[in-house]
């Protein structure tokens, strides 16, 4: 910081975000700044005195991280209910500190939250697990909102098969606690249990502009694996697909793929790979 | 600019109803352009829903003419991308900088009012205006300091703008009333400062008042006798002026919104009806 009031725009934003884009209460800041160091408000903001300045500037402050806070807050309503009204407040003031908003929509603030959560040396895995099924959630909510393959239109697609993939925005999150349970009780305001260990996959997707997620089955493992690597491409025949989900030489194999399929049809997971292709 | 009446301001909160009933009832929906920055979700379901039925007009958040660095070449390349997907009537932003060094903070911050500013935000709104092929709209802000270094109005600062880039005013009643009441300013000389044909929009909404005698730009309630007192001055200066109604917390029904708008369309009927006879002919 220096004596000079800033000369120009650039220098005067980085007065204001130094002043305001850190979490203490600006009176606390002035009170703790080293003398020699000390620098002048009133120089820069319009006020009879030093207080009246910093008393603007703090409308800024509070206003800034109520709105930071209350995005975060919007976007992991869970972990919000786990850590309670101080706790998550603490931990937003802390989030914002080390990763600043990056970019002029609001919705990409809470993105590195469940990494940072996973970082800080006090963590707990489930509550950046927890984090992340959050924002897989969001993630999902604000993709593309493709159409999805349903029987009726394999029907109409009659011989030629459509090349398949998953919708957008469809992720799978190995978890090793039961951040499902934790979730769903919060998304129901009822009482929130401790996590369990409960190892296993999630699977996060939208179907009608609503966000899903469940657990994996053993079986799915594999072909979603499969289809995941195939999202960058064009899309998997839907053949082969019926031979990854039912790999055995099974004679109810051909039941069984057709069980699964229809499940993944029902659930609104795949739609046709070739953009704008009219199925 | 066409006069599209009397508008409200489109929020998530009515994206259900929207999609369900349409956009019957109203004029012209604004629409946040960075809540279409996503290439997915309930904003552009609904868009798909209501754009044929009704004209929408962008009013940006984050474009950061005032930024020292100005706006950034990927915002104004996606806001182009979205004014192709949903051809709007204009855009707006606002007369303010957001983000410096790569840290955003979300919110609409004065810059201080003179020349060198002036000559750097005139460069970034010809080069806005180059970039999207249309005329900006830029709103006056609701300021909660003023700079030492400001050496005119924001009134001055915006009319020189407009007649130094042809952009043109998204004048906010309610933010020339906050000012009134946290900086003394005088929102007649606002008005007064604006060349008339400046101005192509203008905003309603309310504000909070707090016990100590200041006022916050919530956008909750109602839109308060003092703006509607404003709103007057304004279309006596201005004539008829696009008007559409914010409504940003607390967001009632939408026909409880739409009644402000119907409000304002009696008010304007009310000043600018042509003088008709005492009697009207049976
Ligand atoms: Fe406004």
């Amino acid at each position: 910081m220096s004596h000079e009031p800033p000369s120009n725009l650039l220098e005067l934003q980085r007065f204001f975000a130094r002043w305001v884009m850190q979490p203490q209460p600006l009176h606390r800041v002035a009170q703790e700044q080293p003398r020699h160091l000390c620098e002048s408000v009133s120089a820069v903001v319009r006020a009879p005195d030093e207080d009246t300045a910093l008393a603007r500037l703090s409308i800024y402050h509070r206003m800034i991280f109520a709105r930071l806070h209350a995005s975060l807050a919007e976007d992991f309503p869970a972990l919000a209910a786990v850590l309670g009204e101080q706790g998550f407040r603490a931990l937003a003031a802390e989030f914002l500190v080390a990763h600043p908003s990056g970019g002029p929509n609001l919705r990409d603030v809470g993105r590195p939250l469940p990494g940072f959560l996973a970082r800080l040396p006090r963590q707990r895995s489930d509550l950046a697990e927890l984090a992340r099924l959050e924002w897989a959630r969001v993630h999902a909510f604000d993709a593309r909102d493709d159409r999805p393959l349903t029987v009726a239109l394999l029907h109409a697609a009659g011989e030629s098969l459509p090349r398949v993939r998953l919708v957008a925005g469809t992720r799978v999150l190995e978890v090793r606690h039961d951040v499902d349970a934790v979730w769903a009780a919060a998304d129901r305001d009822q009482t929130i249990p401790m996590a369990a260990a409960r190892p296993g996959a999630l699977l996060v997707w939208k179907r009608a502009l609503v966000v899903w997620h469940r657990r994996l089955e053993p079986w799915e493992r594999e072909p979603l694996a499969w289809l995941r690597s195939a999202a960058s491409s064009d899309g998997v025949e839907l053949g082969e697909l019926c031979v990854r989900l039912a790999p055995d030489d099974d004679p109810e194999s051909v039941a069984r793929v057709w069980t699964r399929l229809q499940q993944w049809l029902a659930e609104g997971l795949l739609t046709v790979a070739a953009p704008g292709a009219s199925v | 600019m066409t006069h599209l009446g009397h508008g409200v301001g489109l929020r998530p909160s009515h994206y259900a109803w929207l999609l369900e009933h349409g956009a019957a009832g109203v004029e012209w929906f604004e629409v946040i352009s960075e809540n279409c920055f996503g290439a997915g979700g309930r904003p552009w379901a609904v868009l798909e829903r209501i754009r044929d039925e009704v004209p929408l007009v962008l009013h940006g958040v984050g474009m950061g003419v005032g930024d020292a660095r100005g706006p950034s070449d990927a915002y104004l390349a996606r806001l182009r991308e979205v004014i192709a997907a949903l051809s709007p009537a204009w855009v707006s932003d606002h007369l303010c900088w957001g983000s410096v060094d790569g840290t955003w903070t979300h919110e609409l911050l004065p810059i201080p009012y003179h020349e060198r500013t002036l000559a750097h935000v005139c460069a970034q709104v010809d080069r806005v205006q180059g970039s999207l092929r249309r005329r900006l709209l830029l709103e006056n802000i609701t300021s909660y300091l003023q700079w030492q270094a400001s050496e005119m109005t924001e009134g001055e600062f915006l009319a020189e703008l407009v007649r130094r880039t042809g952009c043109g005013v998204l004048l906010d009643v309610n933010n020339l009333v906050v000012n009134a009441t946290n900086l003394g300013l005088d929102p007649m000389a606002t008005l007064e400062a604006l060349p008339p044909g400046s101005v192509g929009q203008i905003h309603l909404a309310g504000h909070t008042r707090y016990p100590d005698g200041s006022a916050i730009d919530t956008h909750v309630g109602p839109v308060p006798d003092a703006v509607w007192a404003v709103y007057r001055a304004a279309l006596r200066r201005f004539g008829a002026v696009p008007t559409l109604v914010e409504w940003d917390d607390e967001v009632p029904p939408i026909d409880v919104v739409l009644a402000q708008a119907a409000r304002a369309r009696a008010i304007e009927a009310e000043l600018l009806a042509p003088s008709t006879p005492e009697s009207p002919a049976p």
